[in-house]
C-alpha cells in the first residue's frame, strides 16, 4: 500500500473517531440501594432555569412517555402529582428537601419520586449553524429516607457530523429532548445511555450498574 | 375594473354554489329525520369567542341572533325540533351555564323534565380574522353521554358575505353531530377538555371536539360528556386539570368507568405571538394565530390506581410539507389535528383485547414490537402502549 493511501485511511479513521466522540450523560446511582422494591413512581414538576417558558412542561410530557417505554415501573398520573404539590403549597421553581420528599411520597402512595431541572434548553449556535440543545439535569428520590438515588446531567444537541459538513435542516427541539431523556433514563432503566456504559458515560458508580443491567427486575420475576 | 368585476363574478358563483350545498345537506338531514320516523325535541346550546374584537364582521349581538336563527331554521328544514332561545336562556340562567364546556347535570335533567327535550346541542362558534371556527357536540339529556361531535373546515368571511358563511358552516355542522349513534355502545370511557398551552382558543375547542369524534367513530365506546364531567367535578371542589386521588375516585363512581382519557398540547413556538383571547377570562396568553408546531400529548388514567395504563406523543412540526412537482400543502388546524388525534388513539390501542384482558385481571405486557413508531408525514412519532404489570395480589390498588 502506498503512503499517499495509507495518509487517505489515517484521515478517514481520524473523522470517523471525530465523529463518534459525544459528551454521554454524567450519572451516579447509589450502589447500595435494592432498586427492586421500586415498582411505582411519580414525576414531580420539573425547575425551569431555561429562558423558555414551556421548557418545563414540554420535558416532562416527553420524560413521562419515555419513562412508559420501560414496562418495570407503574408511573402515577401527573394530574394526582400537581393537586399534591397544590394542596402542600409546594413550587416547581423550589427543590424539594428530604422531609417534602417523604411526605410527598407518603401522600401519593409511591416508592420513588423523579425530579428534573431544565438548564438550557432553545437554539444555539456552533460555529455558522443553529441548532437546538438541551441541558438537563434528572434525579430519583426514594420515599422512605428522602434520599437521592440516582442523578443524571445530560447534554443533547441536534447537530451532527454530517449536518455540520454538509448543513440542513436541524433536528427539531423535540427530537433533541427525546434523545436527551433517552439517554438519561437509559443510565438507570436501561443499558447505559443508549451505548456501553464504560465508553460512553462518565458514571462514577459503573459497577453497581454493571450489576443491574435492569436494576428494577426481581430476581423471581 | 375589470378585475374588480371578475372578483365579485367569481364570489357569486362561490355564494350559488354553497347555497345549493347547504340546501342539499338540509334536504338529505330531512330525509333522514323521515327514515328514522321519530324526531326528538333539541335545545340549542350556543357560545360565541373571537381572538380580536376590531376585526368582527358584526357585533357579537348581531353575530349570535343571526347563528340562532340559522340554527332554527336547520333544524326547521330538517323537520326537527328545536327550543326557542328564550325558553333554553332562562334555564341557562337558572343552572348558570356560561361555558360550552361546563354544563351542570341538573340542566340536563331540567331540559328533559321541563322542555321536553332529548337532546342538547352544543355549539362553539369562533371567529379569528376571516374564518370562521365551528365545533359541536350532540348530548343525550337522559344518560348524559354523547351522541355526537364534530367541526367543521373554517368558513372563510367576508364583511358582506359572513352571514351566509355561517349558515352554510353551521348546516355542515348539523349534518356532523347527527350522525347519531347510540347513546349507550358498551365500555364507558372519561374524557376530559384539552389541556393546551401556548395555542389559540379555537384550536383548543378543535383539538376536543376532533378527538372526541375520531373515538366515537373508532370504537364500541360510551363518552359521558366532557362538559357536564367538568361540572361535577367544579361542583365537588376539584380543579380539572389538578385530579387527585378524590376527584379520581369521584369519576371511577361514573357506570361503567375504568379509564379516563386526558390530553395535554404544548406549543413549540418560542415567539408566540398575536392577540388574546377577549371573551374569556381565563385565556389571557398571547397566543400565535395559527397552529405552531406543538406536541400532542394523551395519557391513559386506570382510575382504580390513579396510575397510566397507556400513553402516546406525536409531534407536529408547523413547516408547509412539500408535495408533488413542489406544491406547497399547508393543513388547517382541524386537518392536522385529526389527524394526530386518529393516530395517537391508534398509538394508546384501547380497543385491543388487551385492555380487557387487563380489566378481567389476567396478565400482559406489549413490547415495543407489538406496535412499532410510524412516520407520517410531517409529525415525528412516537406510541406506546403500556400495561401496568399485575404480579400479585392487590399490587397497584391503593
Amino acid at each position: 500500500m502506498s503512503n499517499h493511501n495509507l495518509s487517505c485511511w489515517w484521515i478517514v479513521l481520524l473523522t470517523l473517531t471525530i465523529a463518534g466522540c459525544g459528551s454521554g450523560p454524567v450519572y451516579h446511582v447509589r450502589s447500595d440501594v435494592d432498586f427492586s422494591f421500586i415498582r411505582s413512581v411519580a414525576v414531580v414538576p420539573f425547575q425551569n432555569l431555561s429562558a423558555e417558558r414551556f421548557a418545563t412542561q414540554r420535558m416532562s410530557s416527553v420524560f413521562i412517555s419515555e419513562l412508559l417505554q420501560f414496562d418495570e415501573l407503574m408511573v402515577l398520573d401527573p394530574g394526582e402529582v400537581l393537586e399534591a404539590y397544590s394542596s402542600m403549597r409546594l413550587s416547581p421553581d423550589v427543590p424539594l428537601t428530604s422531609d417534602q420528599i417523604v411526605a410527598l411520597g407518603q401522600r401519593l402512595g409511591v416508592d420513588a419520586l423523579f425530579t428534573g431541572t431544565v438548564e438550557d434548553y432553545g437554539l444555539e449556535r456552533l460555529g455558522g449553524n443553529q441548532t437546538y440543545a438541551v441541558t438537563a439535569v434528572f434525579g430519583m428520590s426514594e420515599t422512605q429516607t428522602g434520599g437521592q438515588i440516582w442523578t443524571a446531567q445530560i447534554r443533547h444537541d441536534g447537530s451532527s457530523f454530517w449536518q455540520k459538513l454538509f448543513g440542513g435542516q436541524p433536528t427539531s427541539l423535540y427530537e433533541v429532548s427525546r434523545k436527551a431523556v433517552r439517554e438519561a433514563l437509559g443510565t438507570l432503566l436501561g443499558g447505559g445511555g443508549g451505548g456501553s456504559e464504560s465508553q460512553n458515560s462518565r458514571g462514577r458508580d459503573s459497577s453497581a450498574s454493571a450489576t443491574f443491567p435492569n436494576r428494577f427486575i426481581t430476581t423471581d420475576a | 375594473m375589470t378585475a374588480r368585476r371578475h372578483t365579485s363574478h367569481t364570489r357569486r358563483w362561490t355564494r350559488s354554489i354553497s347555497g345549493l350545498v347547504c340546501a342539499c345537506l338540509l334536504v338529505s338531514g330531512a330525509a333522514a329525520v323521515e327514515e328514522q320516523g321519530t324526531t326528538t325535541t333539541t335545545i340549542g346550546l350556543m357560545s360565541i369567542s373571537s381572538q380580536t374584537q376590531d376585526i368582527l364582521p358584526a357585533s357579537v349581538a348581531e353575530i349570535r341572533q343571526a347563528a340562532e336563527a340559522s340554527l332554527a331554521f336547520t333544524f326547521a328544514a330538517r323537520g326537527q325540533d328545536l327550543v326557542s332561545p328564550a325558553e333554553t336562556l332562562a334555564l341557562q340562567r337558572r343552572w348558570r351555564v356560561r361555558d360550552n364546556l361546563v354544563i351542570a347535570q341538573g340542566f340536563l335533567d331540567d331540559a328533559a323534565a321541563e322542555l321536553n327535550a332529548g337532546r342538547i346541542a352544543v355549539v362553539q362558534i369562533m371567529l379569528a380574522p376571516n374564518r370562521i371556527f365551528l365545533a359541536g357536540r350532540m348530548i343525550d339529556t337522559a344518560t348524559g353521554l354523547l351522541l355526537g361531535a364534530g367541526t367543521v373546515d373554517p368558513e372563510p368571511w367576508t364583511p358582506e358575505t359572513w352571514a351566509a358563511d355561517l349558515d352554510m358552516g353551521l348546516a355542515r355542522l348539523t349534518t356532523a353531530l347527527d350522525a347519531t349513534v347510540s347513546p349507550s355502545r358498551g365500555v364507558t370511557l372519561l374524557i376530559l377538555p384539552a389541556q393546551t398551552r401556548g395555542i389559540a382558543r379555537h384550536d383548543a375547542e378543535t383539538a376536543t371536539h376532533t378527538l372526541l369524534e375520531t373515538v366515537l367513530r373508532a370504537d364500541a365506546v360510551s363518552i359521558p360528556d366532557p362538559a357536564v364531567l367538568n361540572a361535577r367535578l367544579i361542583a365537588a371542589g376539584h380543579d380539572p386539570r389538578r385530579l387527585g386521588a378524590d376527584a379520581l375516585a369521584e369519576l371511577a363512581a361514573t357506570p361503567g368507568a375504568q379509564f379516563m382519557l386526558v390530553t395535554e398540547i404544548l406549543s413549540y413556538d418560542s415567539k408566540a405571538r398575536g392577540g388574546s383571547a377577549i371573551f374569556d377570562d381565563g385565556y389571557e396568553e398571547a397566543v400565535p394565530m395559527s397552529l405552531p408546531s406543538l406536541t400532542y400529548f394523551a395519557r391513559l388514567v386506570d382510575l382504580s390506581t390513579g396510575t397510566l395504563s397507556a400513553s402516546a406523543i406525536r409531534f407536529y412540526d408547523d413547516q408547509p410539507a412539500s408535495g408533488w412537482f413542489g406544491f406547497m400543502h399547508t393543513p388547517t388546524s382541524r386537518e392536522v389535528l385529526g389527524t394526530t388525534a386518529r393516530e395517537l388513539w391508534a398509538d394508546i390501542g384501547f380497543h385491543t383485547e388487551a385492555f380487557h384482558d387487563q380489566a378481567t385481571g389476567s396478565t400482559r405486557t406489549l413490547g415495543a414490537a407489538d406496535h412499532p413508531g410510524r412516520s407520517v408525514g410531517d409529525y415525528g412519532s412516537f406510541g406506546r402502549r403500556h400495561f401496568v404489570r399485575n404480579d400479585g395480589p392487590g399490587h397497584g390498588q391503593r
